[in-house]
């Protein structure tokens, strides 16, 4: 009999989980970070950075950045260490603001949006490290 | 776990039958492990018929739209976007589609699925999403 999707996802890690922390997502070149386990929709920002907002009340709960190999070379290109292969979120967000264009924001709702994100980002979330495993 | 994989079923534009996409155990992973929970919702659904009232399969079957070059760095992939039978809370209770809202169903060139979620409407047509500025290639629509 053929494996149902429910027998994958078990044998992928068993019961559904919630870890609050920046992934890449090597399948989409993209880094996404929950702050909060909700029901949520995507907020298109520009071309490299979506913000995720609650379904009740709209808040910024977490966050996706696209394009990351690009980003990775962008940082590469101003000798900020990627050597590792880690980037720090703050790092990836601020590359994300000087590198994406393609939004239906005026400029100042975009440098809004950014600062949005920014203020719901304590400093250690800025500071944690993102293991970009492009292997 | 490299190179395992769940196909899921998709409505092709090309010939209008079916085509297979692939869900890697990497992104099955992801989803059980990190979350958030209604991701998993969103893909498995939650009836007694395996997939009843997921948006992803749901989306992937009967899109009303389907976008192509969808990302600004790498060429190829695709979107799959349209209103499913059902949204999910984060505990895992089914209901009604969201008002004002679309899914989108995101493919990579290499025909993975890798990311699903709810995106706001455009006013004038509740079936394909406000912001469509990163996806400009429609390459199928439903009429």
């Amino acid at each position: 009999m053929a494996e149902t999707l429910t027998d994958f996802l078990k044998s992928c890690g068993g019961e559904p989980q919630f870890k609050s922390e920046p992934r890449y997502n090597r399948a989409g070149d993209c880094v996404e970070y929950f702050f909060s386990n909700e029901a949520h929709h995507a907020d298109r920002v520009d071309g490299v950075l979506t913000l995720y907002r609650a379904d009740d009340n709209h808040s910024i709960i977490g966050f996706q950045v696209k394009g990351i190999t690009a980003l990775h070379k962008l940082l590469g290109n101003f000798g900020i260490a990627v050597n590792t292969g880690k980037v720090t979120v703050g790092m990836l967000i601020l590359g994300a603001y000087y590198s994406a264009g393609d939004s239906r924001h005026t400029a100042d709702n975009r440098r809004r949006l950014y600062e949005s994100l920014n203020e719901r980002l304590d400093p250690d979330a800025c500071r944690q490290p993102v293991l970009v495993d492009q292997n | 776990m490299a190179g395992r994989f769940f196909p899921l079923k998709a409505f092709c534009p090309k010939t209008g039958d079916t085509v297979e996409f692939r869900l890697t155990a990497e992104t099955g992973e992801e989803v059980v492990k990190y979350g958030p929970k209604v991701r998993h919702h969103e893909l498995l659904g939650g009836g007694l018929v395996d997939g009843q009232g997921s948006c992803v399969q749901d989306v992937l079957r009967s899109p009303s739209v389907i976008y192509g070059r969808i990302r600004q760095f790498q060429e190829g992939g695709s979107c799959y976007c349209g209103i499913p039978s059902a949204s999910w809370t984060e505990e895992g209770s089914q209901c009604p589609p969201k008002p004002g809202m679309v899914y989108a169903v995101y493919i990579n060139p290499r025909g993975e699925v890798y990311l699903w979620r709810w995106l706001r409407a455009d006013k004038s047509n509740p079936n394909i999403p406000e912001d469509v500025s990163g996806m400009q290639v429609i390459q199928w629509q439903k009429h």
